[in-house]
Parts: C-alpha cells; structure tokens; sequence
C-alpha cells in the first residue's frame, strides 16, 4: 500500500498552458520523498491537487489508498503550504487549538499535545502572544506545529525551512527525522538542494509540469559515472572526437572561468560502467600519450537538477564534486 | 461537532479582535446603563383625569414617541368639576378602589356633536392607516359622507367620552348622561393600570440626574418605545451595520493565499466550512443581541420594577434579519475576495429594501400613473429582497403587545400594514438560500 499515488495527473489551465502533464508517481510509507522543480515547475500544484485544494485535469490520486477527492482522506494529512497565513487574531495556542479541532481533535487531547510541540518547535515563550507580532521564522515554526498536532501520518511540507536561521534549520531537520523515525510519511518540496539531500530517502525533479527523473539521491547523482582524466598535454579536437566515437562521450574539464592549467590538460567522460575506464586508458595509452591523473568523480545533486531542467536525461558529468 | 466548536470558537476570536465589535459593545452597555438609570415619579392620578377632562376637545395623532403626529382641535367648553371619590348617591359599582369621579357639564351641548362628528374622522383615519396616510376628501353624496353626517345619537355620544378615558389609560371608565340636566355627564374612571396612564408620572434618567414629565405618554408606552429603540434603532440598524461590517470580512480574509489552504488541507469538506462559518457567525450575533437584550429587560425591571422579557425574544428577529442579509455579503466576499465589496453587498441588500419600502410608501400618494409605471418594478425588486420592514414590524408588535393593550398599542405603532407573513418569511428565507447556495458552490468549485 503506498502512501501516496498519483497516476498520470495532468492540469491544464483555461488558456491551454499546462501546469501538470502525464505525472505518476508513487511514495511509500515512512518515506521521506523530495520534490525538487524551478519557480512554475508545477510543485506546489502537484501537492495541492494531493490534497484537493486544486482539481486535476485528468488523472487521479490517492492518500493512504482513499483517494484525494474523499474528506477522509485528509484525516491522517499534515500541510505546510509555501507563504502560509495564520489568522492574525489568533495566539499560537487559539491558532493549534483550532488547526486541530478542524481535524476532529477535542481540545483537551490537544491542549498537552500542543504545549509539547511549542516547547519542541521553540515557542513555548511565545504561546500566549498575537500571531501578527511574529517574524517570518516563528510563523514557519508555528506552521510545523500546526502540521503535527493532529499527529498525521502524511506530512506535506512545502519549504519548511524557508526563513529559518541554520540553527533553527537543524533544528527542523532534527524534527523531520524525528517524524521519519515515528514511521511518518514526508513529501518535502524545497529549494535547498543540500537539505533534500541530506534528508530525502527519494527525490523527483519536476520541470516544466513533467516529472523529469525519480530516484534516490544516490541514483540520481551517480547514474552516470564521470571520470576525469589530466593527460601529459591539453587534448586536441581529433582526439576528443575519437573519443566520442568510441565511448559515446568526451569533452573537456570546465574550469569555472578561473585559468586552470590542468582542467585545460583534463578529459572529462561519462562512462556507463566502472569498468569502462580500463579501455579508456588502453586506448589513450595505444596513442602514446602519457596518463598523469585519473580520478571518479561523483555528480551533485545540483547537477542533476540542473540537468533535467535544463532538459537533458542522465546527469553529465559537467558537475564539481566530491571525487571517489 | 468538534470542527463546528472550532470554527465558532475562531469566529469569536476574529469579532473579538476587531476595534468595531468592541464598539458596539460599548454602546450596548451604555444602553443597559440608560435602561438601568431609569425612574419614574408618579403624578397625582387626579391630575391626569383632570387634564383629559379638560381637553376633550384635543384628537392627537400621536404613536408615542415613534412619531410626531399631530393635533386636530375642536372648541368644546365644558365645566369639569374636582375629581373626588365616589358617592353612594352615585350608584357606581363596588370593588374598585381607585376610583375617582368627575362631572362634566357642557355649556354648549351641540359641541359635543360636533366633537362626535369629528371623532368619526379621526376613528376612520386612525382605522385606514394609523393617520399616517394623506387627508382624504369625503365625496360629497358618498356612503362615507351620509355616515359622518348623520345625527349623532346619544350612544355615540356616551362611546366618545368614554374612548376619551380609556385612549388616556384609565381603567375601567364608565359614562353616565344625566337625566336631569342635558349635557351633563357623570365620568368615573378606575386607575387599575397605573403604568398605562398617560400623562401621569415623570421620567428620570441618568439615575435621577435629568427628568422630564411625560404629557402624552404612558409609562408603558415610554418603556415599549424605549424597547423599540433599543431593538430597532440600535440593534436593527447601527447593529446590523456594524456586524455586517465585522462579518463581511471574514471570507474575503479567510480566502486569502495561504491561509484558506491551511483550512482545507483538514478533512472538513468546503460546504461544510461555508455552512459552518455561516452558522457560528448566526449563532454569535444571536448570542449578542440575547445578551444585550436580556441586559436591557432587566436594567429596565430593575429600575422600573416592571418586568418585560418580549424584549429577549426580539433578539431572534434581529439575527433574523443578520442571517437574511449575510449570505449576500458572504457570496460577493467568496467572489471578489474584496473586504469592501462584501461589506457594500450585505449592508447594500439591507439599504435597498429600506429604500424600496419607502419609495413603494412614497407612491401611494403619486397620481394613477405614476403608481401603474413604477409600482410592478418596486413590488417585483421588494418580493425578492429580504425583508427587513417586515422584521422590524414584528418587532415593534411583539414589545407593544408585552407592555401595551391593543389599543395603545395601535396608538404607538399606528396600524400596522396587513404583512402576507408567509410570503415575507419565504421570500427571505429564499433569498438567504439562494445566496448560501451560492456562496457555498463557489467554494466547492473553485481552485485554491
């Protein structure tokens, strides 16, 4: 049973412009799956149509196997949505009081539970004060206590650390493994490639409305092997063409606009298998040219994203990284 | 059920954090306090019978406080002895204390015919349209004209000193024609209801601080149109104005961009929100008006002594009418997200009834064909609008009807216009329905 499904959803806009086109996908329990996209990549409409905010064009989708169009579907659902209000007039507490009384969670089952999740998210000094007098960074802690008081098993979080300081931001990491270590389900959308990656145990990339590539971090940014190898001297047009030809792919290393004598004397290739390099360097070597370095280099997950947005399928090994 | 509590309780919440609502609060204590502050100080009664003996000859189109009207005069010179308590020779029926007796003599008894003749004017106006309708010229020839010209005949005579008693709030009053001298009468009055003697006590308010004598009003009357403008003045228009404002932004606040979406991320479905919010801001006017009016009726007991609750029950009417007229300021808020324009719908629907209802009273007194030109696009614009003149009638009818006998009540409210009370409350409830439908099918529809 997967804890989300979306299977071939599409959202077009009166004016023909498509929001969603043809996205399946599906999520599994207690995972953590990162939606990763550009402004306008269709992210957020995606969630909103999980949790019937927005109506699909076509295709359908379900939450905890009820599909998303049901209430009760929403029983066991947490959302954070992206610049979230609170009703100003409330207090933190009047604000989760009520938050989980629309989830059908009597007060005094969510009285406790709210003074714990205050203490936990950093505002328990705060409980009694106006909403209107919070910054950006108390209004995101209180939407992640919003999300958790009615203890969900299906967390929506879209940028929940956006305005956080890195303190607060570990903080919040902290609390996110925390929910995964409960057996919570998280739908992370986020622009902060380094805490998908270090959170996420899937990543999607969503561009122009189609879901570009899905996997784990590490199949994402190690689907394709990039090595690097310094030869003695720069290599030449005829040699880097042959190369082409013979392994499918060979350009020369990117130095980031700062002279680099050895990035001018580095071949860069994508190779399919590890064991590929071994032909590789026979082949260099049957043209007498002389080896200096040779070095595994890992794509970054920006790099992949990069990649498909910019349209392109497997990552290239135009990326910086850490070297294997 | 938990979900309903939560979205009342954010309702109350949002009313409670708005300057406005703490106004009409403020305003409402004060008129618990004026209510509270009131004294009477009872004149002597022989006075009252002293003075109406005095001026049988004056016909006030009065409603109490409510209206001005006016005074129509006929000279009568009549002797009117010292009001003293009743003799054996007088042959009066035993048991009632308060009686007291005046004899009065008419110097000149045609006058009294004449007082008759008038008195059928004023009775058939009075029956039209509580004299609030224009003076109607008699055809000459006509039924109407042969019956206020005929002979007055001595019954009549003795039933329009008699009306003149009672309109003045003696009780029992009986008339006696002399059979001795012509045009001498014998007038014993009863004072059984002294809260409903006219002219006979002054009012305090402000705790004793400023008073004034009430001439031409009962204290009951005093207290129903101290009742009426506390339900319909106050709470029937400033009220409505203000709740309407404070309510009328709840949706185009709640609709805004981050905030809707956390409420219908929760497993409550989007009617059932609408229905919800709909109903708790009800519920919070009703408990409003309960409260103010309660407050009122027993400031007003506790300082008068007189205990008056129909007041309370004019609280159902005002919510009624808040309820009739919210819908149109919650589907224009849904609509156009715009606070202003959803304040400008519910407060307008109200403003527009107001409107057509005076200018269709307005028309009776236009030609034939202006009447045949304007009237079927007034009463069609009317039959649709919720009505709020019909609201504020059963009001004014339930808190005379608590303080007054029929006959001062129709003194202070006039005659009521006949209401099709089925076809008013349908046609409100239809508009309330439709605009809920309506409000509800664009939440349920539209994207957020």
């Amino acid at each position: 049973m997967a804890a989300i499904t979306i299977d071939a959803v599409s959202k077009s806009y009166r004016r023909g412009e498509f929001a969603l086109r043809d996205v399946t996908l599906e999520v599994a329990p207690g995972e953590i799956f990162g939606l990763l996209g550009p402004n306008g990549a269709g992210k957020t409409t995606l969630v909103k149509i999980l949790l019937d905010l927005v109506r699909p064009t076509r295709g359908t989708t379900s939450l905890l196997s009820l599909p998303s169009r049901q209430v009760a579907a929403r029983r066991r659902v947490g959302y954070l949505p992206e610049d979230h209000r609170f009703p100003e007039h409330h207090t933190p507490v009047s604000a989760l009081l009520f938050f989980a009384g629309l989830s059908g969670v009597a007060p005094a089952v969510a009285r406790p539970r709210i003074d714990a999740l205050l203490a936990q998210v950093g505002l328990a000094d705060a409980a009694g004060r106006k909403v209107r007098g919070f910054s950006k960074g108390m209004k995101q802690r209180l939407g992640l206590a919003q999300v958790l008081v009615a203890e969900p098993d299906l967390l929506f979080l879209d940028e929940p650390t956006d305005g956080i300081d890195p303190v607060g931001r570990a903080e919040i990491r902290g609390l996110l493994e925390q929910q995964r270590r409960a057996g919570r389900t998280i739908f992370l959308n986020s622009h902060l490639l380094s805490e998908v990656e270090q959170l996420c145990d899937r990543v999607g990339i969503l561009a122009r409305g189609e879901l570009k590539r899905v996997g784990s971090v590490r199949e994402l940014t190690q689907s394709a092997i990039c090595w690097a190898i310094t030869l003695s001297q720069p290599p030449g047009e005829a040699l880097l063409a042959e190369l082409v030809r013979a392994f499918g792919d060979a350009r020369r290393a990117v130095s980031d606009g700062i002279p680099d004598p050895e990035a001018a004397r580095t071949v860069e290739l994508s190779l399919a298998r590890d064991e590929a390099i071994d032909a590789v360097i026979d082949f260099l070597r049957a043209r007498e040219l002389s080896i200096r370095g040779v070095a595994r280099k890992r794509t970054s997950l920006e790099a992949a994203f990069l990649d498909s947005v910019a349209g392109g399928g497997a990552a290239p090994g135009a990326a910086a990284g850490a070297t294997a | 059920m938990i979900a309903f509590l939560a979205l009342l309780r954010d309702t109350v919440l949002e009313a409670r954090d708005k300057r406005v609502t703490w106004f009409l609060l403020l305003l409402g204590l004060l008129f618990v306090v004026l209510c509270g502050s009131i004294s009477f100080t009872a004149v002597d009664a022989d006075a009252a019978l002293t003075r109406v003996a005095g001026n049988l000859g004056e016909f006030r189109f009065s409603r109490g406080m409510l209206d001005g009207g006016f005074t129509s005069r006929t000279e009568v010179e009549v002797a009117v002895t010292a009001p003293r308590a009743p003799q054996p020779e007088d042959d009066l029926p035993l048991g009632i204390d308060s009686l007291r007796v005046v004899e009065l003599g008419f110097r000149r008894p045609e006058q009294l015919d004449e007082l008759a003749v008038t008195w059928r004017h004023f009775a058939a106006r009075l029956r039209r349209d509580g004299g609030r309708g224009p003076f109607v010229v008699v055809a000459p020839g006509s039924d109407e004209e042969r019956q206020f010209a005929a002979p007055v005949t001595a019954a009549e005579q003795l039933e329009l000193l008699e009306s003149r008693f009672l309109d003045a709030g003696f009780r029992p009053v009986l008339v006696r024609r002399s059979a001795e001298q012509p045009g001498r009468f014998l007038v014993a009055v009863g004072n059984e209801r002294p809260l409903a003697l006219r002219g006979a006590c002054t009012v305090a308010f402000g705790f004793g601080s400023w008073s004034t004598p009430l001439a031409e009003t009962s204290q009951a009357e005093f207290l129903a149109t101290l009742s009426v403008v506390v339900a319909d003045s106050f709470a029937g228009f400033i009220g409505i104005l203000v709740l309407l404002s404070v309510f009328a932004a709840a949706f185009p606040e709640l609709l805004q961009k981050g905030r809707f979406d956390l409420v219908l991320a929760r497993p409550i479905g989007r009617v059932r929100i609408v229905l919800f919010k709909y109903l708790g801001a009800v519920l919070l006017v009703l408990l409003l008006w309960t409260l103010l009016f309660a407050g009122c009726a027993v400031a007003m007991g506790l300082a008068t002594g007189y205990w008056k609750f129909r007041l309370v029950g004019c609280a159902m009417t005002c919510t009624l009418l808040f309820a009739a007229l919210y819908p149109a300021a919650m589907a224009v808020g849904i609509a156009t997200r715009h606070v202003t324009l959803s304040t400008l719908a519910g407060v307008g629907a109200w403003g527009l009834e107001r409107l057509i209802e005076t200018a269709r009273g307005v028309l009776q007194f236009a030609d034939a064909e202006a009447r045949a030109r304007w009237q079927p696009l007034l009463d069609g614009v009317h039959a649709v609008l919720p009505k709020a003149g019909e609201l504020a009638r059963l009001n004014q009818w339930l808190l005379a009807s608590d303080h007054l006998g029929a006959a001062s009540a129709s003194r202070l409210l006039g005659v009521v216009p006949e209401v099709d009370w089925a076809f008013a409350g349908g046609s409100t409830a239809g508009f309330a329905a439709v605009l809920l439908g309506l409000a509800c099918l664009l939440v349920a529809r539209r994207d957020f």
